[in-house]
């Protein structure tokens, strides 16, 4: 079950959101003198994805990032493979060696028994009603196959903040919460499962915290 | 639990093969029990009890997982594929 059947009544991480806006600052290079040649892209995406920590949302503050379809992601190869056709949440996880050959990819025999996350910067969101379909047109071969889907998707590099007053935290002990909280909640579409979330947390904590070979001490 | 409870099979364990009973994991609160049937998905016992919980800590876990890299197999869709 990738979401939760009922809503807890809070804004969690991995929740499906509408309603906020995101700012994206477009330079040409780093700003050193005049502040001149930037431009700011301003969009009201359908759909976001919160993903401030649970116990961090509160002080009108919000880390959210697009949910996009597969389609707009530029990655419908997924696609390709059966498997993740079925069930794209599979690239969700980490699998071992002799798993992802079962999956279909081609994992060399020296990859040993360690568990392995594959594009670690995104992580996949199941297919559900509450979600708009789209259509894929696939070319295999000669055969055009054409479906209509709903798996999305967000991009860890896509991250944004916004601010918005009515995101508080109980333990700010605002007068008003009760009023805020049916704000915030009046912008929740759908929550993860407390498994699912557990995988979004595990797989972001995993993108952050890959140490680069330049920094390993041996 | 009901000992004459009927547990549902996941596979259905096939008339004529070797195997006359399986071991079904059942999912109870912190617990995994293991609970053997019979052909017809009927209670024979417990066979066993596991713990769910994950005793290596998030961190030390984090570590032990690599990455694989498939980037070259799934290609970003090109200009053309887009209609």
């Amino acid at each position: 079950m990738f979401y939760a059947e009922t809503s807890s009544g809070r804004l969690r991480l991995g929740d499906i959101v509408t309603g906020y806006v995101t700012a994206i600052p477009k330079q040409q290079e780093p700003i050193t003198s005049s502040f001149v040649n930037y431009n700011i892209d301003v969009a009201l995406p359908l759909h976001l994805v919160v993903l401030t920590p649970c116990c961090s949302i509160g002080e009108k503050t919000l880390s959210v990032v697009p949910l996009e379809s597969i389609i707009e992601a530029k990655r419908k190869t997924f696609f390709k493979n059966i498997n993740y056709k079925n069930d794209m949440t599979l690239l969700n996880l980490p699998h071992l060696p002799k798993d992802w050959r079962e999956l279909g990819e081609n994992v060399s025999f020296d990859a040993g028994d360690m568990p392995l996350y594959t594009y670690d910067h995104l992580f996949f969101y199941a297919e559900d009603a509450r979600l708009p379909k789209y259509t894929v047109k696939l070319k295999s071969d000669d055969a055009k196959i054409e479906f209509e889907a709903r798996y999305y998707l967000i991009d860890f590099r896509n991250i944004c903040k916004v601010k918005c007053d009515c995101i508080a935290s109980e333990d700010e002990g605002k007068p008003n919460f009760e009023n805020l909280l049916t704000k915030m909640l009046s912008s929740k579409i759908l929550e993860l499962s407390i498994d699912a979330r557990s995988d979004l947390r595990k797989k972001i904590a995993f993108y952050f915290s890959r140490v680069p070979k330049e920094d390993q001490i041996e | 639990m009901d000992q004459s409870e009927v547990f549902e099979l996941d596979e259905p364990i096939r008339t004529g093969s070797k195997k006359e009973e399986a071991i079904i994991v059942y999912p109870f609160d912190k617990y995994k029990i293991e609970v053997k049937v019979d052909i017809n998905g009927k209670f024979l016992g417990i066979t066993g009890v596991r713990i769910k919980t994950d005793f290596i800590p998030f961190m030390q876990r984090l570590s032990q997982t690599g990455y694989l890299d498939l980037s070259k197999v799934y290609l970003e869709d090109s200009e053309e594929d887009i209609e």
